[in-house]
C-alpha cells in the first residue's frame, strides 16, 4: 500500500510538519483549556467502547495506511465502500417500509392497505409465535398466543385472505419466517398464484435465516444441521424457479437485542452467510450465481458514527470475502444488498416522544452510511406493543423528511474522507476480519452454534451492557438520565380481542373437516419421505399446501424425521 | 450483597429456578438476571425456554428451590402464572416464593398477586433491586428465626 | 412431611428436601442418611465425565431415554461449578434433559460444586444415596467437565464413563491425566466428525495396552462410538453399562468396599477437620499463637502443630 503521501498544504515535508503543528496546538492551545475545563468522562464509542480521540487528522489516515483507491474506490465499483449503486440515492431513493402484521389474515390486510396509503411501498409479514414454532392455532400448547406477535397462518386460506391487496401499489413483500420456511414459501407461492400475481415481476423476499435464530432469537424447531438443510432447500428452489426473488435475508439486526457489538454483528452475520454459501456450493451452484442473492438487514444504533462505519464496513468486507475467499468475478456477487433500519433497542418505554428524535437521528445515520435498497422505520411507540396508526404515520414521515428535507441523500457517501470516519471504518474492518478468522478456525458458523460460541459471547455482552446502564456509566435519557420519577408509563400490551383467537381456532378446525383427508395424508407422507431422502422439501410442501394441509401438520411431519432441538442452557445464552 | 458468605460455612445459598413460560424465546432478560443473581452468591437453576407450568412445578420440586422466577413476554401469563401457583400449592410447595418479570401490565397485577405471585418486576427493573429484594427475603428465612424456619421446612 | 418415610416411598419433594439438607450441611440431612442407609446399595451409579465440548449433556439426555425404554427409573445429578468469587452458580444442565421433564420415572437434580475441586460437590455422594433409597435403579452423575483432574467421580461411581470428541487432542491428554487408567467405559462422541476414525484407533490402542497390564479376568474397557445428538450408539452404551455392573456383581465388587471406603475416608477427613478446627478456634491459647504467627515470631506450621498438641492434651 505505497501510495504517494498526500501533501499537507502549507508544509514542505508532509505529515511531519502537521505532527509538529498538532503537538504545538496540544501544548499551547488545548492543554491550558483542559486545565480549566477537564473532560466530562472517559469518552468511548457506545458499543465497541473504543476510546474516542479528541481530534482526528490526516496523520490518522496515514497511520492506518489509508489509500483512496484501495479502501474506497468509486460507488458501484469494487470494493463498494462508497456504495453499491453507481449514483447513490440521486436517481432512486431507497424503498420505504415498516413492520406490519398481527391478527388474522384480514386484519393484516386492513393494516397493510392503510400503510400503502401512507406512502409505504413495501410490507413485512410477520407471524405469530404458534406459526413460527410450527403449530396450528388450535394446538393446546399455544393458547393465548394466536395472532399476537404477528399474523396467524394455519393454512393457505389465511394467506389468501391476507393478500387481499392493491398489488399495483405494492413493490415489495417480505415474509419473516425461519424454521417453517418451506411451508411458508409454499403457501406464498400458492397464494400469489391464486391472486393472479405475475410471479416473474413481483418482488417476494423470504427471510429463511434459521442460523441466526440459533444464535439469539430462538425461533427454531429442528436441530441446526437440519435447519441449514431446510434453508438451503428453499434457497436452491428459488434460484432455480423464481430467480427474481430474494431467497434469504440475514437479519444481523436480530443480534442487536442480544447486545452484539458492531464487530460481532458483522463477523457473526458474515460467517453465517458463509455457512449458507458453502452449503449451496456443495450442491453444485457457483459463487457468481449464489452470492447476488444474499440480502442483509442491518440496524444502526444511536452511536452515529459507529452506525455509519458499520454500513460501510459491511459493504467493503462482503466484497472482499466474495472476491478473495470465493473467487467471485461478477460485480453483482460482490455488491451487498441491504435493508437498513434504526434499531428498536435504542428506543425507550419512558418518554416515548423522545424516540421520534432518536429515530430521526438513526434514519439520518442510515442515509449517510448508505441506506441500501430499503429502509424500514420502527415506530416510536413500539416498545413491545404492536403498531398504532399515528405511530405508523410518524415513522413513514421520518423517512420522507430525511429523504427530501435534509440533503443527506443528494450526494454520494458524503462523509467519506472524514479523518474520524475513515479511521473508525478501518478499525472496525480489521476487528471484524479477525473475528471472522476466529470463527472460521472453529470450523465455521454451524460449529460455533453447536458449541455455543456465539451464545456465550452474546451472554457476556448482555450482562456487561446491563451493568453499564445500571451503574450509570452509559447514559440513557429517560432510563437513567433525565428520568421523570413521577412518570407512570403504561406498558401497553396489544391485547387482541379473544374472539380473534377463537375464530381462528374455529376456522382451522372447519378447514380440517372439509378437505380431502386421504390426499392430505398422502402429501404429508411425501414430505416425510423427502425429509428422509434429502430431496428438496419445497415441492412436496407445495403439494401439501394446495391440498390444504395445515401449517402445523406439515411442520410436524418434518419433526417426525428431524426431531426437535433442545439446546443446553449455555446454548440458550444463559 | 450476598445471599451466602464464603466466610460463613454454615450459610446456605439461596436456590432459585428461572424459567420462561410460553413460546417467546427472548433470553436477554433472563440471562442478565441469572448472572446478577450468581454474582450475588445465589444458585440459579435454569429450567429453560418454552416451559409449561407443569414442567416448571416439577423442576422446582426436584431442585427444592426457595424461589421460582418466571420471565414472560407474552399475554399468556394471566393463565399460566396462576396455573403454576396452583400446581405449587397442590403439590405442597406453596412456601416457595413465586416472582415474575417481563412484560406484565399494571392491570394484570391484582389478579396475579391474588393468584400467588409474590412480586412482579417490570421489564427494565434494575437487577440490583431484584437482588436486594431476594436477599432481604432470604435473610428473614435464616436461623435466627430458627424455630419458624424448621417448622416451615418440615411442613 | 415425614422426610424419611416419604423419601423411601419415592416421593419427589421428600427426596429433594433431603438432598437440600445434605447439600447445605444441615444436621437433619445426616439424620436422614443414618436412617435410609440400609435401604441403599441397589442403584447402579454411573459417572459421566470428559472435557468441555464433548457433548456429555446430550449423551446423558439420550442415555436417560434409553434407560427408560429398558424400564428403569433414572436419577440424574448434574454438577456445575460455583463462582470462586461470589459463591453463586448458574446450573444449566437440566435444560438438555427437558424432554424427560414430565416423566415420572426421571429425577434430575442440579448441584453446584460449592468450592469443592475434583468435579463434584461434597454432597454428591449423599445425594446418590438418597436417589438410591428412593428406588432409582440407575443414577447418572454428570461432572463439571472443565478439566482433566476430575477424578472424584471415580471413587464414587460403580462405572465411570469417559466421553471424548475427535479433534480435541484428548487421546493424549487422557493418558496424562490418568483418566485412561480410571475409566471403565470410553465413548467417542460426535463420531461423525472428521478425525473420528483416527481418534478411535488411537484410543483403542491405548485401551489395549491398558488391558495388557491388567489381569485377564479384569474388566476390558470398551470404546464405543456415539452420535448423541442423533441418539446413535446409545443402546450399545447402555449395554456396556449393564455388562460392567454384571461384572462387578460377579466379582462381588458391586456392593464393594472400595467405594464405601473412599467415602468413609472423605467423611472422616471432613468431619475430623471440622471438629478439630472448631476445637482449635475455641482454645484459650489460639489467640496468642495467632499473634505469634502474625508477628512472624513463629512459622504457621509450628503454630499449627503446637495448637493441635495442646488440644490433644486436653483430651
Amino acid at each position: 500500500m505505497n501510495a504517494p503521501r498526500p501533501q499537507f498544504a502549507g508544509a514542505p515535508d508532509g505529515w511531519a510538519s502537521l505532527g509538529e503543528a498538532q503537538a504545538r496546538w496540544e501544548k499551547e492551545t488545548r492543554a491550558p483549556y483542559l486545565a480549566a475545563n477537564p473532560e466530562r468522562e472517559a469518552l468511548c464509542t457506545q458499543a465497541m467502547r473504543w476510546p474516542v480521540e479528541p481530534l482526528y487528522t490526516p496523520r490518522d489516515l496515514e497511520a492506518a495506511g489509508f489509500d483512496y483507491l484501495t479502501d474506497l474506490g468509486f460507488p458501484g465499483q469494487y470494493p463498494f465502500t462508497r456504495g453499491t449503486s453507481p449514483n447513490g440515492h440521486r436517481s432512486r431513493l431507497w424503498t420505504m417500509t415498516q413492520v406490519t402484521g398481527f391478527g388474522r389474515g384480514e386484519d393484516w390486510a386492513k393494516r397493510a392497505r392503510f400503510m400503502l396509503e401512507q406512502g409505504l411501498q413495501g410490507l413485512i409479514l410477520e407471524y405469530d409465535l404458534p406459526t413460527t414454532n410450527g403449530y396450528d392455532s388450535d394446538d393446546p400448547l399455544v393458547a393465548g398466543e394466536v395472532g399476537r406477535a404477528g399474523m396467524a397462518l394455519d393454512s393457505l386460506q389465511d394467506l389468501e385472505r391476507a393478500l387481499d391487496l392493491p398489488f399495483e401499489k405494492l413493490r415489495y413483500l417480505m415474509s419473516v419466517c425461519n424454521a417453517p420456511q418451506p411451508v411458508n414459501l409454499a403457501m406464498l407461492i400458492a397464494a400469489l398464484e391464486g391472486k393472479g400475481v405475475d410471479l416473474g415481476t413481483f418482488g417476494l423476499s423470504i427471510v429463511n435465516g434459521i442460523l441466526i435464530e440459533y444464535t439469539c432469537v430462538g425461533r427454531y424447531i429442528y436441530p441446526p444441521e437440519h435447519g441449514l438443510r431446510i434453508a438451503t432447500d428453499c434457497f436452491e428452489y428459488i434460484i432455480r424457479h423464481h430467480p427474481n426473488w430474494a431467497p434469504i435475508s440475514i437479519i444481523s439486526a436480530q443480534l442487536q437485542p442480544a447486545k452484539a457489538t458492531p464487530v460481532q454483528e458483522i463477523a457473526f452475520s458474515l460467517s453465517i452467510a458463509m455457512a449458507y454459501i458453502d452449503a449451496l456450493l456443495a450442491r453444485g451452484l457457483d459463487i457468481d450465481t449464489v452470492a447476488p442473492y444474499f440480502h442483509f438487514v442491518i440496524n444502526v444504533d444511536m452511536d452515529f458514527f459507529e452506525g455509519i462505519c458499520k454500513l460501510r464496513t459491511y459493504r467493503k468486507l462482503w466484497a472482499r470475502l466474495m472476491k478473495e475467499r470465493y473467487g467471485a468475478s461478477r460485480p453483482q456477487a460482490m455488491q451487498i444488498r441491504t435493508l437498513t433500519s434504526p434499531t428498536t433497542t435504542a428506543l425507550t418505554l419512558q418518554q416515548p416522544l423522545n424516540n421520534i428524535g432518536r429515530l430521526a437521528i438513526m434514519a439520518t445515520a442510515c442515509a449517510l452510511g448508505g441506506a441500501g435498497e430499503t429502509m424500514s422505520t420502527p415506530l416510536h411507540d413500539e416498545a413491545h406493543a404492536l403498531p398504532a396508526e399515528q405511530a405508523i404515520r410518524v415513522g413513514a414521515a421520518i423517512q420522507h423528511i430525511v429523504a427530501h428535507e435534509t440533503g443527506v441523500a443528494d450526494t454520494i457517501d458524503p462523509l467519506a474522507g472524514s479523518y474520524y470516519v475513515e479511521t473508525l471504518t478501518r478499525r472496525m474492518e480489521d476487528a471484524a476480519r479477525a473475528e471472522i478468522e476466529r470463527i472460521t478456525a472453529l470450523g465455521g458458523a454451524l460449529q460455533a452454534i453447536e458449541t455455543g460460541y456465539f451464545q456465550r459471547a452474546l451472554g457476556r455482552e448482555q450482562y456487561q451492557r446491563n451493568r453499564e446502564i445500571e451503574e450509570g456509566r452509559r447514559k440513557w435519557v429517560g432510563v437513567n438520565h433525565l428520568v421523570l420519577p413521577e412518570e407512570r408509563r403504561e406498558l401497553r400490551i396489544f391485547r387482541l380481542d379473544e374472539r380473534i383467537e377463537n375464530e381462528q381456532v374455529a376456522r382451522v378446525r372447519a378447514l380440517r373437516a372439509h378437505r380431502d383427508a386421504a390426499r392430505v395424508a398422502g402429501c404429508l407422507e411425501a414430505v416425510r419421505r423427502a425429509a428422509r431422502d434429502g430431496a428438496n422439501l419445497v415441492p412436496p410442501c407445495l403439494e401439501a399446501v394446495r391440498a390444504y394441509a395445515t401449517h402445523g401438520e406439515i411442520c410436524a411431519a418434518m419433526r417426525d424425521v428431524f426431531g426437535v432441538y433442545t439446546p443446553d442452557s449455555q446454548l440458550a445464552g444463559v | 450483597m450476598q445471599a451466602r458468605s464464603g466466610a460463613n460455612p454454615g450459610a446456605r445459598p439461596l436456590r432459585i429456578l428461572l424459567a420462561k413460560l410460553g413460546l417467546d424465546t427472548h433470553t436477554v432478560g433472563v440471562t442478565v438476571v441469572a448472572h446478577a443473581l450468581r454474582e450475588a452468591g445465589m444458585e440459579v437453576i435454569f429450567a429453560g425456554l418454552k416451559q409449561t407450568p407443569e414442567m416448571v412445578a416439577r423442576s422446582a420440586i426436584q431442585e427444592d428451590v426457595d424461589v421460582v422466577g418466571i420471565s414472560t413476554l407474552c399475554a399468556g401469563h394471566t393463565r399460566s402464572l396462576p396455573r403454576l401457583a396452583e400446581l405449587l400449592r397442590s403439590q405442597g410447595a406453596e412456601e416457595k416464593l413465586l416472582i415474575a418479570g417481563g412484560v406484565i401490565p399494571e392491570e394484570d397485577r391484582p389478579l396475579l398477586e391474588q393468584a400467588g405471585v409474590a412480586k412482579i418486576f417490570t421489564m427494565g427493573t434494575d437487577t440490583r433491586a431484584i437482588v436486594e429484594y431476594l436477599s432481604g427475603w432470604w435473610a428473614h428465612r435464616q436461623p435466627g428465626n430458627a424455630a419458624a424456619g424448621i417448622a416451615a421446612a418440615e411442613r | 412431611m415425614d422426610v424419611v418415610r416419604d423419601l423411601l416411598a419415592g416421593r419427589i419433594a421428600a427426596g429433594a428436601r433431603a438432598i437440600r439438607w445434605l447439600d447445605d450441611g444441615d444436621a437433619r440431612g445426616r439424620a436422614v442418611l443414618r436412617e435410609i442407609f440400609s435401604a441403599t446399595g441397589r442403584a447402579h451409579l454411573v459417572g459421566i465425565t470428559g472435557p468441555p465440548g464433548a457433548g456429555k449433556s446430550t449423551l446423558v439426555a439420550a442415555l436417560i431415554g434409553e434407560q427408560r425404554r429398558r424400564g428403569r427409573r433414572v436419577g440424574v445429578i448434574a454438577v456445575d461449578p460455583s463462582s470462586p468469587f461470589s459463591g453463586g452458580a448458574i446450573l444449566g444442565d437440566r435444560v438438555r434433559m427437558q424432554r424427560h421433564a414430565l416423566d415420572e420415572g426421571v429425577f434430575v437434580r442440579s448441584m453446584a460444586t460449592r468450592g469443592q475441586a475434583g468435579g463434584l460437590s461434597r454432597a454428591t455422594y449423599d445425594a446418590c444415596l438418597v436417589l438410591d433409597a428412593m428406588g432409582y435403579e440407575v443414577v447418572l452423575i454428570e461432572t463439571v467437565g472443565v478439566g482433566q483432574d476430575e477424578i472424584d467421580v471415580v471413587s464414587l461411581a460403580h462405572t465411570t464413563v469417559i466421553v471424548m470428541v475427535p479433534g480435541l487432542g484428548d487421546e493424549v491428554q487422557a493418558v496424562k491425566a490418568g483418566l485412561l487408567e480410571a475409566g471403565e467405559v470410553f465413548v467417542l462422541n460426535k463420531a461423525d466428525r472428521e478425525g473420528a476414525p483416527q481418534a478411535a484407533r488411537q484410543l483403542e490402542l491405548m485401551l489395549h495396552l491398558r488391558a495388557q497390564s491388567r489381569p485377564a479376568s479384569g474388566w476390558h474397557a470398551p470404546l464405543l462410538s456415539t452420535v448423541a445428538s442423533r441418539e446413535q450408539g446409545v443402546g450399545a452404551l447402555a449395554d456396556a453399562l449393564d455388562a460392567h455392573a454384571e461384572h462387578l456383581r460377579r466379582h462381588g465388587e458391586f456392593d464393594s468396599s472400595r467405594r464405601e471406603y473412599h467415602q468413609f475416608m472423605a467423611a472422616l477427613r471432613e468431619t475430623a477437620a471440622a471438629k478439630l478446627l472448631a476445637l482449635a478456634m475455641q482454645h484459650r491459647d489460639t489467640a496468642a499463637l495467632v499473634a505469634e504467627v502474625r508477628g512472624r515470631r513463629i512459622d504457621p506450621y509450628t503454630a499449627a502443630d503446637a495448637l493441635i498438641a495442646r488440644i490433644g492434651l486436653k483430651e
